[in-house]
């Protein structure tokens, strides 16, 4: 008989045995990889964080650690600087809008995922948006993986700087999400989404294509939250069991932390 | 065992055994388990929302949401996802508050020779409708910035009444001028010293000559009133000097707060409301105390013997009840400020109950009392109204962010109804009806529980009447995109979501900290992880996910709902905090009682010469709305005039 203290441990990530549950779980496992797209050339991705010109060399706010002596600390032994870091970058930021209806991705997940997918992130959830603070490069490099794979919908995912709200509006006339700095279009034409400004609101010289709007079916499969007409809450039984049970332990260890047990009997 | 209980525990047991109020042998714990009940599995939810889609919009669609929410967006599809006006509206066009500022903020700068409100700064405005909301229960429209509290005359006088509002018990001054000073007690006497309170009130010199005096006219809404619990007592004042308990209550409520009031003597001092618009709530408190030691004073003929320190002090602290405490220092404010009022008091302001009888809500519900039932729901309402406005608006919106955003909140309460309650029913909540919907589905729930006055305070039992509200809720707003657009912030939806689950705890229960577990509960879970999302900075503020806040009665830690204000320090810094009073007041609604935290605010604010009138406080809002409602403490009289 195996000893069953020895089985290797499985992550379970997430409850629930449904679409959206899988989905959940896929993008916050860092094993699975997320589907691409789309194809975003770097120059485009630097003009649309608006940063840094396209060319021009990183800003430094430190010498490279490798030419700094520091004192001694384990943990800089343990963890492995990433390269943004090890090259002294200034931190930078990029942020997304998810629109209500069927987002590929949301705030909180995105969080979750972020904190799962990545290294030296500092991130801020909203109740529309999401903010990811990196280094530099590393933010670069972030980014465009967040916009060429399937956490993206350029209709209903947004990135701006500034001026975030839209999340709850209705979509407009194209089925594109509500943005009052009006930084992107239906290019009828290519049937592609552009941007002509950049995160912070600036007109870009040329419009950037970030890819064609999904379609209902397409978003639908991908939508992360749980909708009446996706994949209804309430029926969500497994979900909201590790809720109730979450909660439970909550309210009465709050009472009493020696009668944090008594949830298992629940 | 009698007949008539052993009808009742079979009926219990026939209905499934919710269990009755007061229940303590080990059968009924057992019966109050979840887990007796079938548990539900992900397989018995099996089935294709497309078709259950298919199935039930045509009945959707006949529903008052539908109508209301077509109407207030100007004859579109409520649920369709897509705008076809979005951008092409006229912007500022189609707002008249928008056009009146840009023309005013032009006639500013051309006066000063400074800019001043100007459109081409910052982004285009309304660029997506602009809804004109019907105020709830009223015929008024009004805008998004006809609610900003700045704007808004009633809401800041709601204010100011309460801020210039001290109660002082004047037992231990007569107990001191009798025993003491050997002086009677008269009706007489008492009925001076209430005469010379008024005086001094308006800003009058009682004791030396020569005073720079105030001009009434000034001070005309200062003025006292005494109340008690003793109805001898009551009868020895002059009519005009006294707020008659009896006349203000449903006689069973009198009986209630008489009780809780005793025989003790307490007068219900309203300084000027110019005093608290020039000064603050900590000179209220002091010019209160001045005023009525002055008062017994002249009442009396005291002069400056030893007594006199005890009858000031017993005025200014030992007898002196205040409307909210002082703040820690990084919120600086004196005492009798908006963030330092306990949620029970502005549980008590709300006097929407008193000429109803106490009771219970659940057993209005049993019973099919629906006149009375929605007469609380109104009240309730009533109170939303003021809640929003003191707690979102004027503590968080006005003294603590001082910008625009916070006030945007209070029109998911005032205007197309009471969202979350709407919501929770399919209303569109115009006037009562949203109110008499949530009636009506309180009242359904009655009959599922049987004839009992209250559900026992367990978080087992009430979680699935939590997860229930809390998913209709969702639900709603995900079938109505238009309904979504009008509660755009997230921090509004979190209110509407997590609130309504708890307002049920809190009727069903009449436990006002299981309450507030249960509104942790629907945000931090039943909303996070439904939705992925939740208010502003994703709530993740303490006493959103902080369950644990929620459950501890250690002072620091947590504390007893009623007890805990706006400035508690692990508070969350949104709009949800307007749910807190509420809570206070569902809870006490459920227990059939008269008071929440005090029946001495209770009283005072039940008084009908105040200058805003608190039984009725969305049409005053309205009133003021429409630029008709005529603010107090104005210094007309001293200005040139124009």
């Amino acid at each position: 008989m195996a000893d069953a203290s020895k089985e290797k441990y499985v992550k379970q990530i997430y409850p629930g045995s449904d679409k959206v549950s899988d989905r959940r779980r896929k993008l916050c496992d860092k094993k699975k990889k997320l589907i691409k797209f789309r194809a975003i050339p770097d120059d485009n991705l630097v003009l649309i964080l608006g940063h840094r010109l396209t060319g021009e060399s990183y800003v430094s706010v430190h010498p490279p650690l490798d030419e700094l002596v520091e004192k001694y600390d384990p943990i800089k032994e343990l963890v492995e600087p990433t390269p943004g870091a090890r090259a002294g970058d200034r931190i930078r930021f990029i942020q997304f809008t998810d629109s209500v209806y069927y987002p590929p991705i949301a705030p909180w997940l995105r969080s979750r995922m972020y904190l799962c997918r990545f290294r030296g992130v500092d991130t801020v959830v909203y109740s529309s948006r999401e903010l990811l603070e990196m280094r530099e490069r590393d933010l670069e490099a972030a980014s465009k993986m967040l916009i060429e794979t399937d956490v993206f919908n350029p209709a209903k995912t947004a990135i701006r700087g500034i001026t975030v709200h839209g999340h709850s509006l209705r979509l407009d006339q194209n089925g594109l999400m509500f943005d009052a700095r009006r930084r992107y279009r239906l290019d009828e034409e290519t049937g592609e989404v552009v941007y002509t400004k950049d995160q912070h609101a600036y007109v870009l010289d040329l419009p950037i294509p970030v890819g064609r709007p999904l379609t209902e079916r397409e978003s639908m499969r991908l939508d992360v939250t749980y909708r009446w007409n996706v994949a209804p809450f309430a029926a969500r039984t497994e979900v909201n069991t590790v809720l109730g049970r979450y909660g439970t332990g909550r309210i009465v260890s709050g009472f009493n932390p020696e009668l944090t047990e008594e949830i298992n009997k629940i | 065992m009698t007949t008539d209980e052993e009808d009742r525990k079979k009926k219990d047991e026939e209905i499934g055994g919710w269990g009755v109020e007061g229940s303590t042998s080990d059968a009924d714990e057992g019966r109050f388990k979840v887990a007796e009940l079938p548990v539900a599995t992900e397989k018995m939810y099996k089935y294709d929302p497309k078709k259950m889609q298919e199935k039930m919009l045509p009945r959707e669609r006949e529903s008052p949401m539908y109508s209301a929410m077509k109407e207030l967006y100007e004859g579109a599809d409520p649920m369709d996802i897509v705008d076809k006006k979005m951008y092409q509206r006229g912007g500022v066009q189609q707002c008249r508050t928008k056009m009146e500022f840009i023309e005013a903020g032009r006639k500013i700068a051309l006066e000063r020779g400074i800019p001043s409100h100007s459109r081409e700064m910052g982004i285009p405005m309304c660029q997506r409708t602009m809804e004109n909301f019907k105020l709830v229960g009223t015929d008024a429209y009004a805008t998004y910035d006809d609610i900003n509290f700045m704007n808004n005359t009633a809401m800041q006088q709601m204010m100011d009444d309460l801020k210039r509002t001290v109660i002082v018990n004047l037992d231990i001054p007569h107990r001191t001028i009798q025993l003491r000073l050997g002086k009677e007690i008269s009706p007489e006497t008492m009925n001076l010293f209430m005469e010379t309170l008024q005086h001094r009130l308006s800003g009058g010199a009682v004791i030396q000559e020569h005073m720079s005096e105030i001009h009434p006219m000034l001070m005309k809404d200062g003025y006292a009133k005494v109340f008690t619990g003793d109805d001898d007592l009551a009868e020895q004042f002059d009519r005009r000097y006294i707020i008659d308990v009896n006349k203000e209550f449903h006689p069973d409520r009198a009986e209630q707060i008489k009780v809780g009031i005793g025989s003790k003597l307490c007068c219900a001092v309203h300084e000027p409301t110019h005093r608290v618009r020039t000064m603050d709530g900590g000179a209220i408190v002091r010019s209160s105390a001045q005023s009525t030691t002055m008062a017994f004073c002249a009442a009396y003929r005291l002069t400056g013997e030893s007594i006199l320190s005890d009858i000031a002090f017993s005025t200014r602290h030992a007898q002196q009840v205040r409307m909210g405490e002082p703040l820690w220092p990084s919120r600086s404010r004196a005492p009798n400020e908006p963030g330092g009022m306990p949620f029970g008091y502005l549980s008590d302001v709300n006097p929407g109950d008193c000429e109803t009888p106490p009771i219970p809500l659940m057993e209005c519900m049993a019973t099919g009392e629906t006149d009375v039932m929605g007469q609380l729901m109104a009240s309730l309402m009533n109170g939303g109204g003021m809640w929003t406005e003191l707690t979102t608006n004027a503590w968080y919106g006005q003294y603590m962010a001082g910008g625009v955003g916070f006030n945007a909140a209070g029109y998911s309460v005032l205007m197309g109804g009471f969202v979350d309650l709407s919501a929770l029913t399919g209303g569109g909540g115009e006037d009562e009806e949203g109110a008499a919907q949530f009636g009506d589905l309180m009242g359904s729930m009655g009959a599922i529980l049987g004839e009992h006055k209250r559900m026992p305070a367990k978080w087992n039992t009430m979680k699935p009447f939590i997860h229930m509200a809390c998913h209709m809720v969702m639900d709603q707003f995900d079938k109505y995109p238009t309904m979504m657009e009008m509660a755009w912030g997230g921090a509004i939806r979190t209110f509407a979501v997590g609130y309504a689950g708890s307002m049920m705890a809190a009727m069903f229960t009449g436990d006002a900290q299981l309450t507030q577990m249960a509104a942790n509960y629907g945000v931090a879970f039943g909303m996070k992880e439904g939705w992925l999302r939740t208010g502003w900075s994703g709530q993740e503020v303490q006493h959103h996910v902080g369950l644990a806040y929620a459950s501890s009665l250690r002072p620091e830690e947590g504390g007893l709902p009623e007890l805990k204000n706006c400035n508690t320090p692990y508070m969350s810094y949104t709009v949800g905090a307007l749910g807190f009073p509420m809570f206070c007041y569902g809870a006490m609604l459920a227990r059939g009682s008269s008071w929440s935290a005090s029946p001495l605010i209770k009283v005072t604010f039940a008084d009908r010469d105040l200058a805003f009138d608190f039984r009725n406080v969305v049409p005053e809002f309205a009133k003021a709305c429409l630029r008709e409602f005529e603010p107090a403490g104005e210094r007309d009289i001293m200005r040139p005039a124009r």
